[in-house]
C-alpha cells in the first residue's frame, strides 16, 4: 500500500517536472524570439512597408471614388468624364510601358558581365525601391519582357524613374542588390547618377492572343 | 534505541525516496527559475515585438480590406465606362482605346489556358538553403514565362505587373508588397504547350530542376485549359513618370 503511494507520488512528481521543463524550454525560446533583434527587424521592415503599401492603396482608392463620382456627372459635366477616363489610362499606359514616359530618376551603367539571374535581382530591386518605369539597355521594360533571350552584353544600362535620392541611395546601400552582387560576383564598375529628367521608350508590347478579358456584368 | 537506528536506516536506504526528493529539488528550481524569468523583468522584452506583430497583422487585415475595395469599385466604374460608350454619353473611342490599354496593363480580370505551377519546400528532406523554395526561384520562373509569352500571370492570386517585385524579408515573401507563403502557386495564361515545354526544360533552371531531383525542393508544371487571373488591385504608377506626348 505505501509503496503504490510511492509510485504514483513519483509518477506525479516526475510529470510535474516534465510539465515545468517544457513550460521553462518554451519560455525560453519565445524570450530569445522576442528579444533577438534580427526577428524584430524583420518584423519592423515588414511593418514599415505595409504602412507605405496602404498609403498608396488609400490613395488608390480616393482616385478610383473620384473618376466613379465623375463618370456619375457624365450627364453635367461630359468633359469631365472623359479626363477621368484618360487619365485613368494614363496610368495604365505607364504601366504596360506602351507609350514613352518622361522623368527624374537615376542611370545606373554596370561595366561588368553579369549573369541572367542577376539582371533579373537587379531589375526586380529596381522595381521593388519605388521605380515606375525601366528600360535596359534603351529597350522598355514591360509586363512582357524578360532578360532570357535579351542578347544583352555589358555596359548594362538600366534607366528607372522614380524618386532619384531614394532609388540611389537604395540601390548602394550596404545589403542591397548591388551589395549582394559584389559578394557573390566580386568587385563591380559602375556608374550611378541622378536624373532630373530621363526619358523612356516605348516598349514592344504585344495585344493578347490567349488571355480575354472577363466581362463584368452588373 | 536499536528500534530507532533501523528506521533511520530504513528511510536513508530507499532509492525511491532519495529520487522523489532529487526530483522535487529539480522542479524546486525550475518553478523558481520560472518565477524569476517572469517577475525580475523591469522591461518586458516581448512587449515591443508583440506591439510589432499586432502592427503587422492589423495592417496586413487593412492592406486585404483596401485590395477588397479596390477590386470592387474597379469592377463598377469599368461596367460603368461600358455603359456610357454603349449608349453614346462619352466617346466611344476612349472608352474602346481606355480598355484595351486596361487590358494589357494588367487592370482586368483574364482568363484563357495556360500553366499551373507548384512550388513548395522539400517534404522529404531536412529543411535547409538547398530544400526550400526562394524569391529567387519565382522570379526566375516569371521571367521564363514572360519569355515563353506568357499574357497574364500570378503568383498565389497576385497579378503580375510591370511593377511586380518579388522580394524576400529573411523567410516572408512579398509580391505587390503583400505577404504570400508557400505553398507557391503561379499560374500563368499563354500558348500552354510553349509554357508546359519551357518549364520543363531541365536545361533551362538549371539550378532549381537540380534542387527539385536532389534536395526534394516540390515543383509540378500542370497543364490547364481555363485559368482564371484576376486584376492588379495595387497602387498605380504616375507619381513621377508621364506619359511622353
Amino acid at each position: 500500500m505505501n509503496e503504490n503511494r510511492i509510485k504514483w507520488e513519483f509518477f506525479a512528481t516526475a510529470l510535474l517536472l516534465g510539465v515545468l521543463i517544457v513550460w521553462q524550454m518554451n519560455t525560453k525560446d519565445s524570450l530569445e524570439r522576442a528579444q533577438n533583434p534580427e526577428v524584430q527587424e524583420v518584423v519592423a521592415v515588414e511593418v514599415a512597408r505595409l504602412t507605405n503599401a496602404n498609403s498608396d492603396l488609400r490613395k488608390e482608392l480616393a482616385d478610383l471614388s473620384n473618376e466613379e463620382y465623375n463618370l456619375a456627372q457624365v450627364l453635367n459635366n461630359k468633359a469631365k468624364a472623359e479626363e477621368s477616363i484618360q487619365s485613368k489610362q494614363e496610368k495604365a499606359e505607364i504601366l504596360a510601358g506602351n507609350k514613352p514616359v518622361v522623368g527624374p530618376g537615376i542611370e545606373l551603367v554596370i561595366y561588368n558581365e553579369v549573369s541572367i539571374p542577376q539582371l533579373i535581382d537587379l531589375l526586380n530591386a529596381l522595381m521593388n525601391i519605388g521605380a515606375e518605369a525601366i528600360s535596359l539597355n534603351n529597350v522598355r521594360v514591360t509586363n512582357q519582357y524578360s532578360v532570357w533571350g535579351a542578347e544583352l552584353k555589358p555596359p548594362y544600362t538600366f534607366q528607372a524613374i522614380g524618386g532619384p535620392a531614394a532609388l540611389s541611395t537604395s540601390l548602394t546601400r550596404r545589403g542591397g542588390v548591388v551589395d549582394q552582387i559584389e559578394a557573390s560576383s566580386g568587385a563591380l564598375e559602375f556608374k550611378l547618377e541622378e536624373k532630373n529628367q530621363l526619358s523612356l521608350p516605348a516598349g514592344d508590347v504585344r495585344d493578347f492572343k490567349h488571355a480575354k478579358t472577363v466581362e463584368i456584368n452588373e | 534505541m536499536k528500534k530507532i537506528s533501523v528506521d533511520l536506516l530504513d528511510v536513508k536506504i530507499r532509492p525511491a525516496k532519495v529520487l522523489l526528493v532529487l526530483v522535487s529539488i529539480g522542479g524546486g528550481i525550475l518553478v523558481s527559475s520560472q518565477w524569476r524569468t517572469r517577475i525580475v523583468r523591469v522591461v518586458n522584452p516581448i512587449q515591443p515585438y508583440t506591439s510589432l506583430t499586432v502592427t503587422r497583422d492589423a495592417l496586413t487585415e487593412e492592406q486585404s480590406r483596401l485590395k477588397s475595395e479596390i477590386d470592387s469599385i474597379t469592377k463598377s466604374i469599368a461596367s460603368r465606362t461600358k455603359d456610357l460608350g454603349i449608349a453614346n454619353q462619352v466617346d466611344k473611342a476612349i472608352v474602346q482605346e481606355s480598355s484595351a490599354v486596361l487590358e494589357l496593363a494588367g487592370l482586368t480580370d483574364v482568363q484563357g489556358e495556360g500553366v499551373k505551377i507548384i512550388l513548395d519546400d522539400s517534404t522529404s528532406y531536412l529543411l535547409q538553403e538547398q530544400s526550400i523554395a526562394h524569391a529567387a526561384d519565382i522570379r526566375d520562373i516569371v521571367s521564363l514565362l514572360k519569355r515563353a509569352g506568357a499574357e497574364a500571370i500570378s503568383i498565389n492570386g497576385e497579378r503580375v505587373v510591370t511593377t511586380t517585385a518579388v522580394d524576400c524579408i529573411v523567410n516572408t515573401i512579398l509580391v505587390n508588397e503583400t505577404r504570400i507563403s508557400n505553398p507557391f502557386e503561379i499560374s500563368a495564361i499563354g500558348d500552354k504547350d510553349l509554357l508546359h515545354r519551357v518549364l520543363v526544360d531541365k536545361a533551362i533552371l538549371q539550378d532549381l530542376h537540380k534542387r527539385v531531383s536532389s534536395d526534394g525542393v516540390v515543383y509540378q508544371v500542370t497543364k490547364e485549359n481555363d485559368i482564371l487571373i484576376k486584376a492588379h488591385s495595387g497602387g498605380l504608377p504616375g507619381v513621377n513618370a508621364k506619359v511622353s506626348i
